[in-house]
């Protein structure tokens, strides 16, 4: 028989935030700690447009290659935060390979900041990735 | 006493948002961390026990996890590179493994490592 456990809330039983999973043969780890709490395809060529996302309110088209991430939720604090990020400059494969370069980093608590260059200019880029790991506040 | 429910699948009470457990626990990272490379620092982390400057060539940081994956083929590497405050946003970021305990970050501007205030990375896989 299947197990299904339904219900619209985890917590654990001693602290709210602190749910045991088992991630390996007998490896245990913090369920909180593990997952994304941010993620998201952003669309900055055409639209902009955000594709698809977890946390995200908006994102904003700064400049040429220049965006900023703005989440529905605040992260804990800035240094506590695992940041990663990729880019492709279109969809075919041609132009992915002269556009190489990905900045991404917090600059709030509210906000993360992108860009996307290649050999000292920045692009605007049709697949941008972004993904954030840590406590949310 | 530990209470533990033993189940294969969540589900919110409408019916939606299924996820198997396997999901859950393949699907979550199981180490990341943020580091200035110019100190070296830790400024956050999940299942790391120390950073290490490598040495072996500028910017190349070396993490150390608590708890070891089962298998290097089994470990999937992300990372990403921001100096948003000082930088000129070109800078991006390698990540690649070395063991079961081990992995590495870079930040790279052009074809040059550098040391600079924020350095991520994180692995999926699983533990041993």
């Amino acid at each position: 028989m299947t197990g299904i456990i339904k219900v619209n809330e985890l917590q654990g039983r001693t602290t709210a935030n602190d749910i045991t999973v088992t991630v390996g043969a007998s490896a245990t780890q913090s369920l909180k700690n593990g997952i994304a709490k941010t993620w998201f395809r952003y669309d900055q060529r055409t639209g902009p447009t955000i594709d698809a996302s977890l946390n995200v309110s908006t994102i904003a088209d700064d400049a040429t290659g220049k965006y900023s991430v703005n989440l529905t939720n605040a992260i804990s604090a800035e240094n506590d935060v695992s940041l990663s990020a990729q880019h492709s400059y279109e969809e075919s494969m041609s132009q992915n390979q002269s556009v190489g370069q990905q900045e991404f980093g917090t600059e709030t608590t509210t906000e993360l900041e992108g860009y996307t260059a290649y050999n000292g200019s920045y692009y605007d880029c049709a697949q941008i990735f972004g993904q954030q790991f840590g406590d949310l506040a | 006493m530990a209470s533990i429910i033993k189940v294969e699948t969540l589900q919110d009470t409408a019916g939606n948002n299924a996820v198997d457990m396997q999901y859950v626990a393949n699907g979550s990272a199981k180490t990341w961390v943020s580091i200035n490379s110019a100190s070296p620092a830790i400024r956050g982390s999940f299942n790391v026990s120390s950073l290490t400057d490598d040495g072996s060539a500028t910017g190349v940081m070396k993490i150390t996890t608590t708890n070891a994956f089962d298998s290097t083929d089994n470990m999937s590497v992300s990372s990403g590179a921001g100096n948003t405050t000082t930088g000129g946003g070109y800078y991006k970021s390698a990540g690649w493994i070395n063991d079961t305990n081990n992995y590495f970050i870079r930040a790279i501007w052009g074809t040059t490592g550098y040391d600079i205030g924020y350095v991520f990375g994180q692995v999926h896989g699983d533990l041993a």
